[in-house]
């Protein structure tokens, strides 16, 4: 039975979840509109429902609901700021990296964690920081070089863009 | 998913109360990275899951004058994020680093993994070398067991329905060490072992070789015949390590499966120990405690 109520902060907003025991975190905010989060393989294999839980990186099919009693959870919503992409989702599509899209907002929010603790990562550290996140299109080498730019972008190399603290 | 009724206990005594009440009727998860996937594919069906991660009692690395305790509830990714650990156990934090992948690194835990006891659990083989301590709570008193007594099959542990593991405490080495986890495996993320080795070596005057296996037996294994031949040899040289490595293919017992036959994953063992030994022997170099 739907009765337990589980209070959040979801893209900076408290937010209250009325869910089962047996609710995963993925559906529970699927069920809420949060449908960035794709249910893949509902295994912790895919990475397609990846969100941000108190600062780090996770696969939602992997937590009940009940667990993020209290949490902080960010997800691709949360990245729009007044209507404008964030640079790394504007750095994947200026790549390529997205084919069918499936796998993207994961990709994109493991990437936003990535960036957050190391700014300046390299090849071997981006894909590292990747091999939870499948994808099954376009091969890694476009999501790899959005992820680069989406580092330089945020770190500020990017001829005058945005700095890292807009984001 | 079956239906179930999630208890969230907030310290130890409120989970061994929840435990009495239900007995063998709930699992108790920290992580959950392996039971909501058994929950999904309803290979478990429990009345209650007793979920232990707000207990703060059972969170935290502490470092002791000798030992440290890495607490019931400390992921994968924080022993890889751990200086101490890295310094004192550098064969655990490699285990740590090949299992998975660093989604699953920030949740699963390293006491849910020998708790899982299934034969392929990362984490077995080095704590079995660094001859780490599960420390037990239940309603009648505390108790610690080394964890090859722990677990004593596939997924099957000498945890009674009324306990948790509240933690595993390893001694600090007083001596130099080095050490390394040797994995095959088909891909380098979210694969498990074909067969994986993990080799220390304890430095100083009474030299000590360890070597422990994963995915090859039902039980934890140590290879004792090789780890005595090489104890016993003045100078090990590339015909010694031959014979370890013999030696250790000898005791392992492993199963064909779809990940590996038996043949294969014995031929890995041999590979992979002699590589193990030669990593040892020439670092990289953990430290001992200054005394």
């Amino acid at each position: 039975m739907k009765d337990k109520r589980v209070t959040i902060t979801l893209n900076g907003r408290k937010t209250i979840l009325v869910v089962e025991d047996r609710t995963t975190l993925l559906n529970a905010l699927r069920e809420h509109g949060v449908t960035s989060l794709k249910r893949g393989c509902e295994e912790g294999e895919c990475g397609a429902c990846t969100l941000i839980m108190n600062g780090l990186p996770q696969k939602s099919c992997l937590i009940l609901a009940r667990e993020a009693e209290g949490a902080d959870i960010l997800t691709v919503e949360g990245l729009v700021k007044k209507g404008r992409l964030h640079p790394i989702q504007q750095a994947f599509i200026d790549e390529g990296a997205i084919q069918c899209g499936y796998c993207t907002p994961g990709m994109v929010m493991t990437t936003y964690a990535l960036l957050k603790k190391n700014p300046y990562p390299s090849d071997e550290e981006i894909r590292e920081a990747l091999t939870g996140n499948i994808c099954r299109c376009t091969g890694y080498l476009a999501i790899i070089r959005a992820v680069k730019k989406s580092a330089a972008i945020l770190s500020g190399n990017n001829g005058g863009g945005g700095t890292r603290e807009d984001y | 998913m079956r239906d179930f009724v999630l208890e969230r206990p907030r310290s130890i005594s409120e989970v061994l109360s929840t435990l009495q009440r239900h007995g063998k009727k709930a699992i108790v998860k920290s992580g959950g990275t392996d039971v909501i996937v058994w929950l999904h594919k309803s290979l478990k069906e429990p009345d209650y899951i007793v979920d232990l991660t707000a207990v703060e009692q059972l969170k935290g690395i502490i470092m002791n004058e000798d030992n440290v305790e890495v607490k019931a509830l400390v992921t994968l990714s924080e022993v890889i994020e751990d200086n101490s650990l890295n310094r004192y156990f550098p064969a655990l934090v490699q285990a740590c680093k090949s299992h998975s992948d660093p989604l699953i690194r920030n949740r699963a835990t390293v006491v849910g993994n020998i708790c899982s006891a299934v034969p392929s659990g990362d984490m077995i083989a080095p704590l079995v070398c660094y001859d780490a301590k599960v420390e037990i709570t239940g309603t009648n008193g505390s108790r610690k067991v080394p964890v090859s007594e722990f677990i004593i099959g596939p997924k099957r542990t000498s945890l009674g329905a009324d306990e948790i593991v509240t933690g595993i405490r390893i001694s600090l080495p007083v001596v130099e060490t080095s050490g390394c986890y040797l994995k095959a495996i088909r891909r380098e993320a979210l694969d498990i072992a074909q067969a994986a080795v993990c080799c220390t070596l304890f430095k100083g005057d009474n030299r000590e070789f360890r070597i422990a296996f994963c995915a090859v037996s039902a039980r934890p294994l140590r290879a004792t015949e090789a780890e005595k031949l090489l104890n016993s040899c003045g100078n090990i040289d590339d015909n010694v390590i031959e014979q370890a490595a013999g030696l250790a293919s000898d005791v392992v017992d492993p199963i064909t499966d779809v990940r590996a036959s038996r043949e294969y994953r014995i031929e890995m063992i041999a590979e992979l120990t002699r590589r193990a030994i030669s990593n040892c022997l020439e670092g990289p170099v953990g430290e001992g405690v200054q005394k």
